[in-house]
């Protein structure tokens, strides 16, 4: 053997790989943040999300209120934590539940021929409306739960990581070691499990971190838009929708929120520029 | 002599579709092609890109199903055997493919790739496979520590031992090599040649070698079988088709013509009448684009499919 | 080694890839020149860096991660001399394509699926030579003549998948002398055809050449190709070239080891009786990495000579006689 190599796990190579690309650290950086935030919220931020201070209206940011007050005096800097909570929790089922259905329905129509056109005309037929305009339709069908909202959201998501995930697959099947397998007698099962399945995890990790940031811009439009989860719950949707009335006394009501937004999904974007980039080393491939 | 592998007429068509409302036109890669592979025989299948050389692999091996003809493997017709009855026969009917990146799964470490194929037929327990696994290694003249690596790690040569390690774990007594050699560089060529030739001779192997090559195919096969647009031009025991070429392709292909062959293979979409060759043949006379000739045997084991009895007499 | 007459004198090309930490020295001092007319044949397996010396010459490495640290490649063309490695990226392109142009192994990827033949050669034509756009189609029909396409004025109007491999190789050789170029660099232009269609690209090559009194540079991996078209040949092994020296002295008497057990490990059509237990010459083990070069010459872990003052020193290039040189210290016995 040439070279020495050291048994290193592929996530922590793949870590390795992310954290040298700035940018891609940075967004981690923010992403872990948030996360933080949201888990910890209760212990970290200084009021209740729902305590009104009647005598502190849209008060502008200060000492005790960081991010200010809104309408009914409600602290914004909680507020805002505490939105993180739902994004993250919406933006995270939609993107597990869009995979997984994704994957499942891409591997089929990839691999089993005779589903491939039904399967593929359905996932046409469900990209064709606008994200949103398909999201609000399913909410007025479902109903305002959270429940409601991650079912509307990932039936929007899931035919575009089914598109994916079919066209991996085709890929994947012409190689020569699928057909290895087939010549060793292995079931379709086994070809799916041992053999397309770990080969489609990198565009599918790439695949979810998209459709996180677009769960969380769908979920605000929502919100926005007073189809979202109920106004009373503090999300970032809902907390621009408020803020409309009150833009021209008190700008950091809608600035905080939208920045809260902009700052988590451009992270995402970023992070799955970044794991793209990392896990696909084309730099090998030249010096081949 | 009952053969291992007995070829009958094989046809294998794909239909092709130009748009939705034409009707779907066949391509007939392999043509009646008529091959026996006794025990322990290696026949070399040469021709260029287009001649259907792989396509017939892939059918022989039930990869593909054929169209008409008949494929026989120790005596059993497998030519329209579903999946899971020619499970059990795969153990004793393997395949070396000729991309040594492609075919080895990135994701699989070493004894994960040989070891599917005793996962798959039941052989052993799994903690004799790994046993099993290094014993084929060490038989391809790899190192046990190779067990545990991806196959990134390796270079082309290697992973096609490892290829081969695969082919043979379950103890096959016929194996299809698929231009094993191509795609590798001309001094690793020879070691994975010499292996192949070692393996062969110790465990007595029947194999069907396929290469482009003439140079490659000859040191390794005992007889050899030319192929061109699906059909077999000339089949004669290795040294004699070297010597002694009598079909103007064969003799194109070993340079021994004065003039280089004309043109470029036909689209197998529409095939020349009569004889396939003689749109390139420098020999071709009127009466070729009629008459389909048939392979006739010149000598005991020579056979030709050339109207032209009286050029190249050798 | 210069030489007054050469039309392109390499002297000293380094080119290293630097990823992370790694320094990969794919090409390690490599000197040659070429006259017009001639044909170098640079032979060596994968990783011998016989590609990215051409693609250093042509300056089209992606840098980074590619770096050109060598001494100079000088360009006599047309009475002036350049050193191509000094040139800005500008000037290059005024070159590219137009004085020094390139043939690549994979037609399809050098070709634009959306332009049809005839466009894509006229295209190279209208901006190298400022041609008018008929006059472009013009030339470019006669180039697809001269390179034996038959019924040009026709073919011109199709797309490139609707050619074989080997028309679309006879495509790219009429696009790559449509502006006369001095030197053309083929790199594997024949590896991904069949054998009769090979035979057919490299007569048109050679026949091109010699009506255009072009140089070529031939790269290539297969002995068999270079029997056909090299006036002269440079062995490259791991970065460097072990050997140098004309078709005959190479092909028939070789003295590198190298060299030697490459041209011996060629399964070769033979006459004589089958012997089942013959074994072809094999080089044991593999091209080293250019990122881990072994010590001395570069080929001693896989020598049958290999003597401890091999690994000692690199090995300098020592004439043997006439152009024939070698990197070996050992070649008086080989």
């Amino acid at each position: 053997m040439a070279r020495v190599t050291v048994a290193v796990s592929p996530g922590l190579l793949l870590l390795h790989r992310l954290l040298r690309r700035r940018l891609a650290a940075a967004a981690l950086l923010v992403l872990v943040a948030v996360l933080a935030g949201g888990l910890l919220a209760p212990w970290i931020v200084p009021y209740a999300p729902q305590r009104m201070d009647i005598l502190h209206r849209l008060a502008a940011p200060s000492r005790l209120h960081w991010l200010g007050t809104d309408e009914f005096g409600r602290d914004v800097l909680t507020r805002i934590v505490y939105g993180a909570r739902l994004s993250l929790l919406v933006g995270g089922l939609v993107m597990l539940v869009a995979t997984g259905c994704g994957l499942l329905l891409g591997l089929l129509a990839g691999y089993v021929r005779r589903l491939d056109g039904v399967l593929m005309r359905v996932t046409d037929a469900l990209m064709a409306f606008p994200d949103i305009l398909l999201a609000i339709a399913l909410m007025a069908a479902l109903g305002p739960s959270l429940i409601d909202v991650v079912v509307a959201l990932a039936t929007v998501q899931t035919p575009r990581v089914a598109r994916v995930v079919r066209g991996a697959v085709l890929v994947l099947r012409e190689l020569q070691f699928v057909e290895a397998a087939e010549a060793l007698g292995a079931t379709d099962a086994r070809v799916m499990r041992v053999h397309l399945l770990p080969n489609l995890i990198s565009p599918l990790v790439v695949q979810a971190t998209f459709i996180f940031a677009a769960a969380i811009l769908t979920e605000a439009a929502l919100s926005f838009l007073g189809a979202g989860v109920p106004p009373t719950v503090p999300s970032w949707g809902n907390m621009i929708a408020a803020a409309q009335l009150y833009m021209q006394q008190a700008d950091w009501l809608i600035l905080a929120p939208g920045i809260a937004i902009l700052l988590t999904v451009l992270s995402l974007q970023v992070l799955g520029d970044g794991l793209r980039d990392a896990l696909d080393p084309r730099l090998r491939r030249l010096m081949r | 002599m009952t053969a291992l592998v007995d070829i009958a007429g094989l046809d294998v068509a794909f239909p092709l579709r130009r748009s939705l409302f034409a009707r779907p036109r066949l391509l007939r890669a392999v043509a009646g092609v008529d091959l026996a592979i006794g025990r322990g025989e290696v026949v070399g299948l040469v021709g260029e890109s287009g001649s259907g050389k792989t396509t017939l692999a892939r059918a022989v091996m039930r990869l593909v199903a054929p169209t008409a003809g008949q494929i026989r493997f120790d005596g059993i017709d497998i030519t329209h055997r579903d999946r899971a009855a020619m499970r059990a026969l795969r153990r004793r009917m393997q395949m070396i493919f000729q991309d040594p990146y492609s075919s080895l799964n990135p994701r699989l470490r070493v004894r994960d790739i040989i070891g599917e194929a005793y996962a798959i037929h039941g052989i052993g327990t799994p903690r004799d496979r790994r046993e099993r696994a290094e014993a084929m290694l060490a038989r391809v003249g790899l190192p046990a520590d190779a067990l545990d690596r991806f196959p990134h790690e390796f270079s082309g040569g290697q992973r096609q031992r490892i290829g081969i390690a695969r082919a043979l774990a379950t103890g096959a007594e016929f194996v299809v090599a698929d231009e094993p050699v191509s795609a590798l560089d001309v001094s690793v060529q020879a070691q994975v040649l010499n292996l192949l030739q070692d393996l062969q001779q110790s465990l007595g192997l029947a194999m069907l070698f396929i290469a482009h090559d003439l140079g490659v195919v000859q040191h390794i096969s005992d007889r050899i079988v030319v192929l061109y647009l699906g059909r077999v031009m000339e089949v004669a025991p290795s040294d004699v088709l070297y010597t002694q070429p009598r079909h103007p392709y064969t003799a194109a292909l070993l340079g021994a013509t004065p003039a280089r062959l004309r043109g470029e293979i036909p689209s197998p979409l529409s095939p020349p009448s009569g004889c396939v060759f003689r749109t390139r043949c420098p020999y071709a006379i009127a009466p070729c684009a009629s008459v389909v000739p048939r392979l006739i045997e010149v000598t005991p084991g020579h056979a030709k499919a050339c109207i032209r009895d009286d050029v190249l007499r050798g | 080694m210069s030489d007054p007459a050469a039309l392109i004198t390499v002297d000293d090309l380094r080119t290293i890839f630097r990823t992370g930490e790694e320094v990969a020295r794919a090409v390690d001092g490599v000197s040659f020149s070429l006259r017009a007319g001639e044909t170098l044949a640079l032979v060596g397996e994968s990783g011998s860096g016989k590609s990215v010396t051409a693609l250093s010459i042509m300056r089209l490495l992606p840098m980074p991660p590619a770096q050109i640290v060598g001494r100079r490649i000088v360009f006599a063309d047309r009475g002036t001399e350049q050193d191509l490695l000094t040139l800005t990226e500008r000037q290059m392109r005024r070159i590219r394509g137009r004085r020094i142009a390139m043939v690549f192994q994979e037609p399809m990827s050098s070709l634009n699926p959306l332009l049809t033949i005839g466009e894509q050669i006229a295209e190279g034509l209208r901006l190298h030579l400022g041609l008018s756009r008929a006059a472009a189609a013009e030339r470019a029909c006669e180039l697809l003549a001269r390179v034996n396409i038959p019924d040009p004025v026709r073919r011109s109007g199709e797309y490139p998948h609707r050619l074989s491999g080997g028309m679309r190789q006879r495509v790219m050789i009429a696009a790559a002398l449509g502006c006369n170029p001095a030197l053309l660099i083929a790199d594997e232009p024949t590896t991904a055809l069949d054998v009769t269609i090979q035979g057919q690209i490299l007569e048109l090559l050679r026949s091109l050449q010699q009506e255009l009194c072009m140089a070529m540079l031939f790269v290539t991996h297969d002995l068999g190709v270079v029997s056909e078209v090299a006036d002269r040949v440079a062995v490259m092994y791991a970065g460097r070239i072990v050997e140098t020296g004309s078709r005959a002295e190479i092909l028939s008497a070789p003295r590198h080891p190298y060299t030697k057990a490459l041209l011996g490990s060629v399964p070769r059509r033979r006459s004589a009786r089958r012997d089942p237990a013959a074994r072809l010459p094999a080089i044991p083990g593999q091209v080293p990495s250019a990122a881990q070069l072994p010590p001395g010459c570069t080929f001693a872990p896989r020598c049958g000579l290999a003597i401890p003052a091999c690994t000692a020193a690199r090995p300098a290039l020592q004439p043997i006689a006439g152009a024939h040189a070698v990197r070996c210290i050992r070649w008086r016995e080989t």
